[in-house]
């Protein structure tokens, strides 16, 4: 399996993450020894097998009541969460324009 | 005088404590001098220090009037994954390097609930994401066997501070081996207990189907009792499952070796096993057997490919979890001059080059092209694993294994080699894919360039029979005695 820069770097954007340049060789060529390692499973028959996504038993889980909780002070409770984001205004959590 | 109080077990610290012997102050200080004085460890990323002093003060009250809950007074430290309200959180990420949770895990939460004293967050590969610690963000905790060497990982800190007399105990998580294998590293017990035992609310999530709280102690009857108080049902998690908790610390003592059927899996007695460890291993076996437990060979045969899914499905999980961190809400923000660039910039300053690896095979292995051949393949490896225990299961009672193929290792050994890092839990991951409690007892120590370091004992059991696991464990401590890492003043 050979990847290319540009799979590299369409893999990343799409991982929300990026690269320099110089930084891409070096990380290629691990990411393929990583491949070829994870990749032992295809020599492994697995035809019928189901695939087990998890061991709990999902289908007795006891399920709480969906709706929603509200905080006795829900400003005091907002402002908390605030608390921790990088930008915020008026209650507000801030991002960067997204339309043009 | 200091010693004395630190080289307590937990359940004699508390057994002191409740017939007012010495009051939690008393061992909260000596704890807070002893994290200072050891600081070169690197052990703990915060000390609770007021939070712990006045929770400390708040216990003694409620011992002098009668209040006594099951840990009262008691100090603990905790992996810096869970949750803990109003005291910072990082999982070791510099990503998370200034985030103070509004809420509490429900591990901690119960711990708290029961009187425990958080002493504060431990040292942890960057979110759990590692086997030696030296992913941290924040630098690699040291092994106090020997502090040239890692403690193991991803609880690094967790190990090294128990280990150290730093806490009575602290809570770890382990998702292919991250309790087990540290506390072989440095000679403790560590608990993994079967998936679904304990609430995952509030943890850092890194592989949501694997990751589960558990304990890494000094002796078995510690880690039945604090295991005990995390377990149960949540509300607030789904996996976590309404079976019963059963009374572990009392059923220490009470199982008979005779007849007992340990299986020996032949996978993992193999060539990469340091022979040194092999023989401690075959060693406790015989010991066993001389008790009239039965020994059988037994064969788990995918064994071999449990490696290669783990690290499929660990990081496809880990590559959606991880996608929370966008810089908007908490942890890091470098602005862009869209929302795109920022959450590149802001993943990508805050990340660690482990952390950015496995997000990066995570999403390759659920991209549509790569989707049947990597994710859906490995599940599948993943039952004929489970399947290959269900068998075992079917013949013996427990399984022994090596806990980990070597003992702890110098700083950097691995460290530049991802491949040698992940073969580190090759013995550790198989439990961890098919949902089975697991244990880790120190059986012995090999000498390595004229240093003794502890080499792990690994129990493990059916799915929901934690009970048994810390059974043998403990009759483990009954026949070799309880094996304490030595003190450094």
């Amino acid at each position: 399996m050979t990847l290319e820069t540009k799979d590299i770097e369409k893999l990343a954007t799409l991982s929300r993450l990026k690269f320099n340049a110089e930084q891409i060789p070096a990380f290629a060529s691990e990411f393929e020894n990583i491949l070829q390692f994870v990749g032992q499973i295809q020599s492994l028959d697995t035809k019928g097998v189901p695939p087990l996504t998890t061991t709990a038993n999902i289908s007795t889980s006891p399920e709480r009541a969906d709706v929603a909780v509200i905080p006795a002070n829900p400003t005091a409770r907002r402002d908390e969460l605030l608390a921790n984001a990088p930008k915020s205004e008026l209650g507000f959590f801030v991002v960067p324009k997204i339309v043009e | 005088m200091s010693q004395d109080l630190l080289t307590l077990t937990a359940t004699e610290a508390l057994s002191k404590l409740h017939s007012k012997e010495v009051s939690s102050v008393e061992l909260t200080q000596a704890h807070l001098s002893r994290i200072e004085s050891r600081k070169h460890l690197n052990t703990y990323l915060t000390v609770n220090t007021e939070g712990a002093l006045s929770a400390a003060k708040a216990a003694d009250a409620a011992i002098a009037k009668g209040e006594v809950a099951t840990l009262t007074g008691l100090p603990l430290g905790i992996k810096d994954l869970f949750c803990t309200n109003g005291v910072r959180t990082t999982a070791a990420s510099k990503f998370l390097d200034n985030f103070v949770p509004a809420y509490e895990s429900t591990v901690t939460q119960k711990l708290w609930n029961a009187g425990a004293i958080n002493l504060g967050k431990l040292n942890m590969d960057e979110f759990a994401m590692g086997g030696s610690g030296e992913n941290s963000g924040y630098g690699p905790s040291r092994n106090p066997w020997d502090d040239s060497r890692v403690p193991g990982g991803s609880s690094s800190g967790s190990a090294a501070a128990v280990a150290d007399y730093q806490c009575y105990a602290a809570t770890g998580s382990d998702t292919g081996g991250s309790i087990r294998q540290p506390a072989a590293f440095t000679g403790l017990v560590g608990i993994k207990p079967t998936y679904g035992r304990c609430s995952r609310w509030g943890m850092v999530a890194f592989a949501s189907s694997l990751d589960q709280a558990g304990f890494l102690t000094r002796t078995v009857e510690d880690a039945a009792l604090l295991m005990e108080v995390i377990s149960g049902h949540d509300p607030k998690d789904s996996t976590s499952s309404p079976q019963a908790v059963p009374a572990w610390r009392e059923s220490l003592g009470k199982l008979s070796l005779k007849g007992l059927r340990i299986g020996l899996p032949k996978e993992y007695f193999i060539e990469g096993l340091d022979p040194k460890i092999r023989e401690i291993i075959e060693n406790a076996t015989r010991q066993f057997e001389g008790e009239g437990a039965i020994i059988k060979q037994i064969s788990l045969p995918h064994t071999q490919y449990a490696p290669a899914a783990y690290y499929i499905v660990a990081p496809a999980e880990a590559a959606s979890n991880l996608a929370r961190y966008d810089g908007i809400r908490y942890g890091v923000r470098v602005e862009g001059k869209n929302l795109v660039e920022t959450y590149l910039n802001s993943r990508s300053a805050g990340f660690g080059a482990e952390v950015k690896r496995r997000i990066m095979i995570g999403n390759y292995a659920l991209s549509s092209g790569y989707y049947d051949a990597f994710y859906t393949k490995a599940m599948q490896t993943r039952t004929l694993i489970s399947q290959d225990f269900d068998k075992a299961f079917e013949d013996v009672d427990v399984i022994f294994a090596p806990t980990a193929p070597t003992a702890a290792y110098k700083i950097g050994t691995n460290s530049a080699d991802p491949i040698a890092m992940y073969l580190g839990d090759a013995f550790t991951i198989p439990t961890s894919l098919a949902g089975l409690p697991g244990l880790s007892i120190n059986a012995g120590t090999v000498e390595d360039s004229g240093v003794r370091l502890p080499v792990g004992l690994q129990i493990i059991g059916p799915r929901w029979n934690e009970q048994i696991i810390l059974q043998v464990a403990h009759a483990w401590e009954q026949l070799a005695g309880v094996t304490q890492p030595p003190f450094v003043a």
